[in-house]
């Protein structure tokens, strides 16, 4: 008796063991340590990456053509509580958009002007990995982080995840609330999330974003981040430019010269 | 007396229940037909479809489901038919030929299956 007993206990233990040790040879490493590892500075190089560069200096106050034609175009609903409200691009103050940079003695024509935010497109989006569906991805051909409306549960996950409010949810049927209705892009149902999607229907289609196209003072550039000769990249290297909330590690694809 | 009420009482029991066989059965006693299948219709006849007529009439949902993958996750718009016939991965492409949405809901009410696609897409 004793004998089996003392037999038992011994292969146990070796059982354990070896099961510790297949573990961590099929788990190199914990998931959190992989997210981590990736650095603010890299960026992942795989075909093209759509970027904006935004020129706050030329961008000029109480000017709304780009929001306007953004919302016309992809039929972007209005409505004028804050709860319903969605938005794919809309201005904010500097606080609001730069809340780490705001530090002291800034300008005060800094502090006073609003500045354009939108969706950043980033290159290690927080967003994508929050959604269960995989209704949001980053498209890996041009670094679009994307929206499959059809695929959406409406959890909103993602609205939490992302760390610039870019993300709207239809809590009311969009269709009554839509201005004049286009019909280059589907509209949305309630219960689903959105928020701009660089305008890859027209980039499909060789047009610029809606928004770059229609600004009267040029303030946006559009281009390929991964290309030294774009124009976003000849901007990037001549000014100095702020990234929204850049010490989160989302790598941005929008840049502002302030 | 207690023999009457038992006559009766089967009276009673007998003719309910013819009553309600009859009830049940009532459908199946009628004559004629089921309702016609709706012909769906094509604006320009002439013109082929991307798949042969037979193919679409069972699959257009499959085609459509692949359409709609292809195109919104890997940014494919084009559709290329064996033949080498070329078309844009759109429902404006199916309504090109096909009308409007009401050549889906003629089928679609006959089959009393919701196509969800107009709560986003126009319905032109």
């Amino acid at each position: 008796m004793n004998e089996n007993r003392r037999e038992f206990i011994r292969k146990t233990g070796l059982g354990v063991l070896a099961g510790l040790g297949v573990a961590s040879g099929i788990f190199p490493k914990s998931s959190f340590e992989t997210a981590i590892a990736g650095s603010t500075h890299e960026s992942s190089s795989s075909g093209k990456r759509w970027g904006m560069v935004i020129d706050t200096r030329k961008c000029k106050e109480g000017c709304t053509k780009c929001i306007d034609a953004c919302h016309e175009v992809h039929n972007v609903p209005r409505f004028d509580n804050t709860k319903d409200e969605i938005k794919w691009i809309w201005k904010s103050p500097y606080e609001n958009v730069f809340p780490g940079e705001s530090g002291q003695f800034v300008s005060e024509e800094t502090r006073e002007r609003s500045y354009l935010a939108l969706c950043n497109h980033c290159d290690n989006p927080p967003c994508v990995r929050a959604c269960p569906t995989k209704a949001t991805f980053k498209r890996d051909w041009d670094g679009i982080v994307s929206m499959d409306y059809h695929r959406c549960i409406g959890c909103r996950f993602c609205m939490a995840a992302c760390p610039y409010g870019a993300r709207s949810f239809n809590w009311r049927d969009p269709r009554p609330a839509i201005e004049k209705r286009s019909d280059t892009y589907p509209t949305r149902e309630r219960g689903v999330v959105e928020k701009c999607n660089f305008c890859s229907e027209r980039l499909a289609q060789g047009l610029k974003p809606a928004c770059v196209a229609e600004c009267p003072e040029g303030a946006l550039t559009f281009g390929d981040l991964n290309d030294p000769e774009s124009e976003v990249r000849m901007l990037l290297e001549k000014n100095h430019t702020l990234q929204r909330k850049s010490e989160l590690g989302t790598r941005p694809s929008v840049f502002y010269i302030i | 007396m207690g023999r009457k009420m038992k006559i009766r009482e089967r009276i009673l029991i007998f003719g309910g229940l013819a009553l309600f066989f009859f009830a049940v059965t009532y459908a199946f006693w009628q004559e004629g037909e089921a309702k016609k299948i709706p012909a769906p219709v094509a604006k320009s006849p002439s013109e082929q479809c991307v798949e042969s007529r037979e193919y679409m009439r069972e699959n257009h949902m499959l085609v459509l489901d692949e359409w709609r993958d292809s195109a919104v996750r890997e940014g494919d718009r084009i559709h290329v038919t064996p033949d080498g016939r070329e078309f844009e991965k759109s429902l404006k492409t199916c309504f090109q030929c096909h009308g409007s949405r009401g050549f889906c809901v003629r089928c679609h009410t006959y089959a009393s299956a919701k196509p969800n696609c107009f709560g986003c897409h126009d319905e032109m």
